[in-house]
């Protein structure tokens, strides 16, 4: 019995914020050991990996070389229309400037074991680093997640595979305009597009910022396929995340309070 | 406070491991409750005391290394703990009662873990269950082998 009065007041201190601080301390000192233990889990993982893989890598590797043969040619192509390009910026008088003017955030990924499907992480960036509800997850131009709770020096947020996850969305190539959702942990859906809008495989889906809570232009997938039935007034299509998420290990919080 | 420090120690490393190493390692929330079922395997070898020492102690630590309220996870196992106990006293003896005390308790805490979820996942629940059930396993064989050696001196 004495357990269980001691264990109700540590979660009465707990309700009341009293043990923030411990929590905070016993994060920050804990964080190189995580950190430590990711890593060797992600070298097993990556070894074990390579050695079930070992053949396909060989094969992999003949079509890299012939595909970075023909990149490399599609490069100098592309430096010369760049050349180009600021010739005529120059010529137009046009600034060049950043979308993002925020400071990001630099966070580890860590997983959270309490998530029975995956969908959310943690990251090593609290309040104390100006970490809020609702700032987004992303890497370079890609959306990754969005933090759902904080504490002092630790985040949770949910990925967008994550099903509690939904935006607006646009087909980069047509405009197609939709609702992105997460499916299962491991794909996306885009929703609610109209059954004459154009959209096929292949087609890159931007955020639209039409929802208020993403900002526009972060990629979210790549159609895999369009689920049409006669049935339905709408149809949709299956994604693919655009970014391997089950392998992250840093990702830039970009806050939205500001 | 020598037996305090010990369990500390022991449980923030199953906590760490858990939280750090195997739900990297196994991914989509397939980590066994390592520092759980070194509880469960203290409850079938040592004293009650200890036991509910272990129990609060997994559950602090789980919390404050988590996002969530403190303390919830060490109330939920310390009265669970003594239910078990209640059960094994009152009606059924033997270590059978532990293991289904183990992933009955596994599972629910899973179940309790996933209401601010939208998914729940069944055979992911079960799996965590049976690894959680095998580190037991491995858990009770160590703890064994420290008190033979313990009271062969």
């Amino acid at each position: 019995m004495k357990y269980f009065l001691i264990s109700l007041f540590i979660f009465i201190l707990g309700i009341l914020g009293t043990l923030r601080p411990l929590r905070g301390l016993l994060q920050q000192v804990s964080f190189p050991i995580q950190l430590g233990l990711k890593y060797t889990a992600v070298n097993i993982k990556d070894g074990i990996n390579f050695l079930t893989h070992v053949f396909d890598i060989h094969k992999e590797n003949l079509l890299l070389a012939k595909e970075m043969l023909s990149l490399k040619s599609r490069i100098l192509e592309l430096e010369e229309v760049s050349r180009e390009n600021d010739l005529l910026r120059e010529q137009l008088a046009i600034e060049e400037s950043s979308d993002l003017d925020i400071q990001l955030i630099l966070a580890e990924v860590l997983r959270n074991p309490r998530d029975l499907t995956g969908a959310s992480i943690f990251v090593n960036k609290g309040s104390k680093n100006g970490v809020a509800v609702g700032d987004l997850l992303i890497l370079e131009k890609y959306l990754v997640g969005k933090i759902v709770e904080v504490t002092e020096f630790r985040s949770l947020a949910i990925l967008i595979t994550s099903r509690e996850f939904s935006a607006a969305a646009v087909d980069l190539r047509s405009d197609t305009e939709g609702i992105v959702l997460g499916n299962y942990s491991i794909t996306l859906e885009m929703t609610r597009i109209l059954p004459q809008e154009d959209i096929i495989p292949g087609d890159l889906i931007i955020s639209s910022g039409k929802d208020g809570i993403f900002l526009p232009g972060f990629v979210l997938g790549i159609v895999d396929t369009v689920l049409e039935d006669p049935a339905e007034p709408l149809k949709s299509a299956q994604l693919r995340p655009a970014l391997e998420i089950s392998t992250l290990q840093k990702v830039f919080i970009l806050p939205m309070a500001k | 406070m020598k037996k305090f420090g010990g369990l500390f120690f022991a449980n923030l490393i199953l906590v760490l491991i858990q939280q750090a190493f195997f739900g990297e390692l196994f991914g989509l929330g397939y980590t066994p409750h390592i520092a759980l079922a070194l509880t469960f395997a203290l409850f079938v070898t040592v004293e009650m005391e200890t036991t509910l020492l272990s129990g609060l102690l997994c559950g602090v630590l789980t919390d404050l290394l988590g996002t969530g309220p403190v303390g919830l996870s060490a109330v939920f196992c310390v009265s669970y703990l003594l239910f078990v106990a209640y059960i094994k006293k009152r009606f059924i003896k033997g270590a059978v009662v532990n293991i289904i005390a183990f992933v009955a308790f596994s599972c629910l805490y899973d179940l309790l873990g996933s209401f601010s979820s939208v998914t729940v996942v069944f055979n992911v629940i079960l799996v965590r269950a049976l690894l959680g059930l095998i580190s037991l396993g491995v858990f009770y064989f160590i703890i064994q082998r420290f008190l033979d050696e313990k009271y062969s001196l």
